[in-house]
């Protein structure tokens, strides 16, 4: 049974969340500040992921998070109405693993706790092999059983799929233009115009990402090519 | 204050009398005498002393010099035979004696005034008379010097005699004795001066002239007082006086007529004064009184000069001032014009002064006629004193009140002139300043010949400040040139010192400081209100989002909530349709507004907008099948590069494929082109529409333009000016056309050459 922390002034927000969470089975605790966040975290047993706001009175849900980090590696999601890209930065840069804008999908929050939960769990479970496994943040590929997990969980991949995102993830960090990845892919020139890699790229979005409209993993550099982010 | 002022004028009143006093006493002491007069301690150290002294001397000379020639033994003798003349047929052979002449001169009209003065022509003579005469023998002490003659006499060489004119010759002897008559006067009284000239031969003295016969030359010689004293032995005079003694002495050695060998003279002043009666004594107590009254008169006048001063300046230092620490007060006369006033002080004083002279000459009393010049001098001077200190209080009462020159017609006339100069056009100014400049210097060369010092002095000093002027101008204008350089790269903060500036161009100065910090305001402002924009964007959309959240949240939860009411489930999907949509429109807005303020960091790079179009292509692939629009795409092989925002492109894209999904009628072909032309990438992208354009291209591209369409979609009616707004912030062209139902949109960038690799 996991246990989560959610912080938010705006009450009515803590409720509505609750109940989405306890609908999936975690046990939900509130707070209202970021004070309150932290004499909870101190004073309760172990939680195992917080739910934090960024724009409350007393301790704000940055400073909040610094100090939690101090001291504890567990999950923060930072949920704000703040959408701005600099706010994104700040938030993952002083140690959130995620960052959703408010408003929000319950199901996609739904989703990214889960996601988190097992990544946490996991952590303590890390395979030795690094032979042949490719992995950037959540996603790993092993290249000898063809498989892609992500965040523990085995998506399904077409052949072509498979290969698109394994060339990206081997090379996370690197852009490739369309032509490059057709030309890795089928070993040939890129011939005339072809968006099916582009189409490719969707459907690969569509099955590992979270929410794919706003992607974690395999993102788009509009104008140069598509890329798979390194992360640790 | 008031009582502190009448004291000193008082006091200054008293001050002046006591200068006039002493000054009109010690004129009138030093009358005649000269201001050195009564330098000396003593009389007897005077030089008027001196003069008396000559004076006697001379006399003594006189009398012994004309006394050997009418005195016999010592008194004189008008009978002494002093001529012996052959008039031939007029009177025959004559002697002559002084009476003799005296009565021939009365015959020709020569005599002796009351004062022992020759008067007279001399040239009545009778009818027939040739006035001349053989002279066969004269005393030898007539010491007379026929080339002297007024009328030329023929020197008859050989003759034993030579003719002389007996009129210049009585002149001689009449002069003589009025001479000696003068001389007796002063010698024969009793007196301290005593006087021994003695020549001696070998036998001894024998021939002694002195005034004090029962003394011998050692009993004078032992006498105290100022002498003099020669004799054939000393080599030069001696003497306790300080005067040039060498004309008498001269004199005694050239009137050595008894031709001796030795030779004595003394001529002393007994200063023991032991006869009262005598001028010496007379002057002496006269000196020592005149000597008391000048030292007197010298201290009061001393003492008055002093008071005179610290009263004037007293009064100068409190003119105006009515009360302690008070304001300047300034009289009706005070207030007027400064030229006005100056002439009217002047004026007065000339009136004064004239009607004092007039005065005095009305009431002229002859007796002190001429020491009446002084007084009336005098009193004219205190009158014009008195009046010009007033005026002189009144012009301090000026320039303390600091309208001396304010008030002055010389520098309205110059203002005046000044601002005629300057509505005029300068370069007249110029040219008349320049004109100035050359009457200046010419005036200078003109006067070079008189008056040389000044001319050049002037010269230096004219040409010296035209040139500091120029330099001071130029020295200006390069300060103002960098400042203004500054001011042009950006520096709001600077402002020009304008105190280092003159003139013109300190009021340059001054504008261009004020126009510097208008600028710094300004611009401060603009990024204020940037920044409060901003702010403001981003506040107001949290404060939106918050709340929004909530709805949102809330309907989803109804969704779960096991409802069974048709209605009601109705009733909750219009909710979550509407809240949807208020979110969408929230976000559009934030963008929008940010597009068109230009409030975005846009981060440019080279990016190709054939692959963006297959990425975007790819994106809506899956859209446009659902919606039966088939994709008809005509793109080139190679790369197109352009500079822009790869977000923001895709933005604009996905803005307009959009569009192709929501407005675009079912089962149409969609026709995707992106192309080089010229200097240009062209992205054009043409759809039917599924809906009546009745709107204009341009009017669609405003903000919450819609086409005629049905309410339930669900645009926000920003996205074609949210693209255009974005587009345009790129560099780059939005265009859109309508036909019908044929709608087109285009965007044009740039082009920019291919970066090698990637």
């Amino acid at each position: 049974m996991f246990r989560i922390l959610v912080c938010d002034d705006d009450k009515q927000i803590v409720e509505a969340i609750s109940i989405y969470l306890t609908s999936e089975g975690y046990e939900v605790l509130k707070a209202y500040d970021g004070e309150e966040a932290l004499s909870v975290l101190e004073e309760q047993e172990e939680i195992h992921l917080l739910i934090i706001d960024v724009m409350m009175p007393k301790l704000d849900g940055i400073r909040a998070t610094l100090k939690i980090r101090e001291t504890k590696s567990i999950p923060i999601i930072i949920l704000s109405a703040k959408s701005e890209d600099t706010d994104k930065i700040l938030g993952l840069n002083i140690g959130a693993d995620d960052y959703m804008t408010k408003p929000f999908n319950p199901l996609e929050l739904t989703a990214r706790v889960k996601s988190q939960l097992r990544r946490y769990i996991e952590l303590g479970n890390k395979n030795e092999k690094t032979e042949n496994l490719y992995y950037t943040g959540g996603l790993c590929i092993d290249d000898e059983r063809k498989e892609v997990i992500v965040d523990g969980e085995l998506v399904r991949m077409t052949p072509i799929e498979y290969s698109i995102l394994l060339l990206l993830t081997k090379n996370a960090g690197r852009v490739f233009s369309i032509n490059q990845i057709y030309e890795e892919i089928w070993k040939e020139e890129a011939v005339g115009a072809d968006n099916t890699i582009a189409v490719h790229i969707r459907h690969i979005r569509e099955k590992i990402e979270i929410n794919a409209k706003e992607p974690k993993y395999l993102k788009v550099v509009w104008g140069v090519g598509y890329k798979v982010e390194k992360l640790n | 204050m008031k009582r502190r002022k009448v004291i000193a004028v008082v006091l200054q009143v008293i001050a002046v009398i006591i200068v006039a006093g002493s000054a009109w006493v010690l004129h009138y002491n030093n009358y005649q005498s000269g201001e050195k007069a009564y330098n000396k301690a003593n009389y007897e150290d005077s030089a008027k002393f001196q003069e008396q002294f000559f004076t006697m001397a001379e006399a003594v000379i006189d009398k012994i010099h004309l006394g050997s020639l009418f005195e016999t033994n010592g008194e004189l003798d008008l009978s002494k035979p002093i001529a012996k003349i052959d008039r031939g047929e007029f009177d025959g052979v004559k002697t002559y004696s002084v009476e003799d002449f005296i009565r021939f001169g009365k015959q020709i009209g020569l005599y002796l005034d009351n004062n022992n003065e020759v008067q007279g022509e001399g040239n009545e003579l009778s009818e027939g008379d040739s006035g001349e005469g053989l002279l066969l023998w004269k005393l030898p002490e007539l010491d007379y010097n026929i080339e002297e003659d007024f009328y030329y006499i023929d020197y008859d060489e050989g003759a034993e005699a030579t003719v002389v004119s007996m009129g210049s010759l009585t002149y001689y002897v009449l002069e003589g004795l009025g001479n000696y008559y003068k001389a007796l006067d002063i010698v024969s009284v009793e007196t301290n001066f005593i006087y021994r000239l003695a020549y001696g031969n070998d036998t001894g003295e024998q021939y002694v002239y002195t005034n004090a016969p029962e003394r011998s030359l050692e009993e004078i010689k032992k006498l105290s007082g100022k002498y003099i004293y020669n004799d054939i032995h000393a080599i030069k005079l001696d003497s306790n006086l300080e005067v040039d003694w060498e004309p008498i002495n001269e004199w005694i050695v050239q009137n050595n007529f008894y031709d001796s060998s030795a030779y004595s003279l003394i001529m002393i002043v007994d200063t023991s004064y032991p006869i009262k009666t005598d001028s010496f004594y007379q002057s002496h107590i006269a000196y020592e009184h005149g000597r008391q009254i000048f030292i007197a008169g010298n201290l009061c006048l001393g003492v008055g000069l002093v008071l005179m001063c610290l009263t004037c300046l007293y009064l100068i230092y409190v003119s105006g001032y009515h009360s302690e620490d008070g304001e300047i007060v300034l009289t009706r006369l005070d207030q007027w014009y400064t030229e006005p006033a100056l002439f009217l002080w002047i004026a007065i004083i000339y009136l004064v002064q004239k009607g004092i002279g007039l005065f005095f000459n009305y009431f002229y009393i002859p007796a002190i006629y001429q020491q009446q010049q002084y007084t009336v001098e005098l009193v004219k001077l205190i009158a014009i004193y008195a009046i010009g200190f007033v005026a002189l209080l009144s012009f301090v009462r000026r320039i303390k009140a600091g309208i001396f020159w304010r008030d002055s017609i010389l520098r309205r006339a110059i203002l005046r002139l000044n601002e005629y100069l300057d509505r005029g056009n300068h370069l007249v100014k110029l040219v008349l300043m320049f004109l100035l400049f050359l009457m200046v210097n010419a005036a200078i060369v003109l006067a070079l010949d008189q008056y040389m010092t000044i001319s050049i002095i002037a010269a230096v000093v004219f040409n010296g400040y035209s040139l500091h002027l120029l330099l001071q101008r130029e020295n200006d204008r390069f300060i103002l040139k960098e400042g203004i350089y500054k001011i042009a790269a950006g520096e709001t903060e600077y402002q020009f010192e304008e105190n280092l500036l003159h003139h013109q161009e300190k009021e340059l100065a001054m504008h261009l400081n004020s126009i510097n910090e208008g600028l710094k305001n300004s611009v401060d402002e603009q990024t204020k209100s940037e920044r409060l924009k901003a702010d403001l964007i981003t506040n107001v959309s949290h404060d939106i989002k918050t709340p929004l959240t909530s709805i949102i949240n809330y309907i989803d939860l109804l969704k779960r909530e096991p409802i069974e009411d048709e209605k009601v489930l109705e009733y909750i999907e219009v909710l979550n349709q509407k809240a949807f949509r208020l979110k969408t429109l929230t976000d559009d807005l934030v963008e929008a507004s940010k597009a068109s303020s230009g409030n975005i960091n846009l981060e440019l790079m080279d990016i190709d907008l054939v692959e963006l179009v297959n990425q975007t292509n790819g994106e809506f692939e899956e859209k446009f099948c659902e919606n039966q629009l088939q994709m008809v795409i005509a793109m080139p092989e190679e790369p197109l590069m352009i500079r822009a925002d790869g977000r923001r492109m895709w933005r604009v894209l996905e803005n307009l494929y959009g569009n192709v999904v929501k407005y675009g009628m079912k089962d149409t072909r969609v026709y995707i082109e992106v192309a080089a032309k010229g200097n240009n990438v062209v992205f054009s992208i043409k759809n039917v529409s599924k809906y009546e354009l009745n709107i204009h291209a341009e009017e669609l591209t405003e903000r919450f333009v819609r086409g005629d369409v049905s309410r339930n979609t669900e645009g926000s009616g920003l996205g074609l000016s949210i693209a255009k707004n974005l587009t345009q912030l790129q560099g780059g062209v939005f265009e859109l056309y309508i036909d019908g139902d044929l709608f087109k949109a285009t965007v044009i960038m740039p082009r920019t050459e291919e970066i090698q690799g990637y």
